[in-house]
């Protein structure tokens, strides 16, 4: 067995020092004829509180103890080409989450800007079809005309938010530079899962919008287990 | 010679085929940004003036080499908090070649070790802290075209308890149990449930819901979720066909006739403080009584103008 005890020792290397800690070493299951046994080397109950001072655990009961929680984003760049008054040019993005062994996941997005040259010229963020309902980055709109300008996006995927459901439906970005919190475009309660989603971006410029290279940093952020 | 010609033509087409493949799934391969972080959450209850340590392995799965910032960051229940303030200094790196916000270069498909170490000092406040151990890709520097630079972040949550006796006053209230009073049969049933947190400790939810009908009963294990301090949050059962539907608690397709009770079981983690609702929904097939009635009706006075 050999597991039955949590070892605590100083260990140094070049990179990092460990002052007696609780570390997960190994984890798993274990079975025979006789028993099965489900251990974290190094961890505690909760009747051990009192005396050593501490719990720790990675996930619900060790849940996640060995998980790991992936997430991608492809691509890393989005090249809109060159851009020309009334023709929108639409690029998408592909993001992946897989979460183990820990139910619950989100994945939130902002712009650090609206599109912008080093000028200052500005591709705003849209408002989408002019009509009684603008959208706004926490509900989507229809933006179907050639004539409406800005920059948005919209969500297809098993675990988006509904308002995306209606075709043309967009959002503009939420901007750091306002201020502006992220907001979710994906979220789960589910464990094992592997989910996809599809994020397209959505330019349209007017004839009057200066000619530039226009950059902005769209950030998008997961987190799992919670 | 024209055969020739055209298997020429066959040959030189596959092979530009094959090429345009190779080069296209290539492209596509180098503009991807992938990372994966292990433990996805750490859960730290200790004594103010003890010390704890925990690995982390963060793992560049993407096919080029990115540049990470670590960050300790705030988190609550709108998510992380991107411009947090300085938080504790007793939650720092143990790593000697790293250190929060300073950037440090991953190569593709390399493993990087870091330990986290909590050691809040004896005259910390007993309470939780809620934090997130976030790893910020930088953007590429950009080219000379319009476009938008992604950057990524991938989060753990630190959920820290200091309590000097490990005792906590766990509470919970369900907020809104909302069940159809009535339904057509033929209806998927849509149960919403949120469950607030009023207790002084987070906790998750561990139950069940059952559903009880004329000729038997089933059980949906509830998703042991994190409910933070104060938050209110919708629960999710573990249900194949809650999955297009996520935004709802259970949503259950099938034939519903006669009187069935909703009732919610559950646990504030693995504890003794057990909470319970429930509800009664009655379930008739109305759109279809409704249909065979007008067609009654429709042919009763198809009858009676024949007999006229």
């Amino acid at each position: 067995m050999g597991a039955g005890t949590a070892s605590a020792q100083d260990m140094n290397s070049q990179n990092f020092k460990i002052e007696g800690g609780n570390l997960n070493m190994t984890s798993g299951n274990k079975a025979s004829q006789n028993y099965k046994l489900s251990d974290v080397v190094g961890q505690t109950t909760a009747g051990l509180f009192a005396s050593k001072g501490y719990i720790i655990q990675s996930g619900f009961l060790n849940g996640a103890a060995g998980a790991v929680f992936s997430f991608s984003v492809t691509p890393s760049v989005v090249d809109f080409g060159t851009l020309s008054p009334k023709i929108p040019v639409e690029k998408t993005i592909r993001i992946t989450i897989s979460n183990g062994n820990m139910p619950g996941y989100t994945v939130r997005v902002s712009e650090n800007q609206p599109l912008a040259t080093t000028a200052g010229a500005e591709i705003p963020d849209t408002v989408c079809d002019e009509g009684k309902n603008p959208c706004t980055y926490s509900n989507a709109s229809e933006w179907s005309k050639n004539s409406t300008f800005g920059f948005g996006f919209r969500m297809a995927g098993r675990t988006v938010p509904v308002d995306f459901a209606k075709i043309n439906f967009y959002r503009p970005f939420p901007a750091t530079r306002r201020g502006e919190q992220s907001i979710l475009i994906m979220q789960s309660g589910a464990k094992k899962v592997v989910d996809q989603a599809t994020m397209t971006l959505k330019v349209n410029i007017s004839k009057t919008q200066p000619v530039g290279q226009y950059k902005n940093v769209l950030s998008f952020t997961a987190m799992g287990g919670i | 010679m024209k055969f020739k010609n055209s298997l020429l033509f066959i040959s030189f087409s596959v092979i530009f085929y094959f090429l345009f493949f190779i080069f296209y799934l290539r492209q596509a391969k180098a503009q991807s940004l992938s990372l994966s972080i292990s433990p996805p959450i750490l859960e730290v209850l200790i004594k103010p003036g003890k010390s704890v340590t925990q690995v982390y392995k963060i793992t560049n799965d993407g096919s080029d080499a990115v540049i990470l910032i670590p960050k300790l960051l705030e988190l609550n229940e709108l998510g992380i908090r991107e411009n947090s303030p300085a938080l504790e200094k007793w939650i720092s790196l143990l790593n000697t070649d790293l250190s929060f916000n300073q950037p440090f270069l991953l190569p593709k498909g390399i493993t990087k070790q870091l330990i986290l170490r909590l050691n809040p000092p004896s005259a910390t406040s007993e309470k939780d802290y809620y934090r997130a151990l976030v790893f910020s890709t930088k953007p590429n520097p950009p080219a000379d075209s319009s476009q938008s630079q992604l950057s990524q972040n991938i989060g753990s949550p630190i959920l820290i308890t200091v309590s000097s006796t490990g005792l906590l006053t766990k509470a919970a209230q369900v907020t809104k149990f909302k069940v159809p009073q009535f339904i057509d049969s033929f209806d998927p049933l849509s149960i919403d449930i949120d469950i607030k947190n009023t207790g002084n400790t987070y906790f998750r939810s561990v139950g069940n819901i059952t559903l009880t009908g004329p000729i038997g009963k089933g059980s949906f294990n509830i998703f042991p979720n994190v409910i933070l301090v104060g938050q209110t949050r919708k629960i999710f059962v573990e249900s194949a066909e809650n999955l297009p539907e996520p935004q709802t608690t259970l949503r259950l397709p099938g034939f519903y006739l006669g009187k069935y009770k909703v009732t919610l079981d559950f646990t504030l983690d693995q504890g003794t403080i057990k909470l319970s609702q429930s509800a009664t929904f009655y379930a008739l097939p109305w759109k279809a009584g409704i249909i065979i009635l007008l067609g009654l009706i429709v042919i009763l006075k198809l009858g009676k103008r024949k007999k006229k």
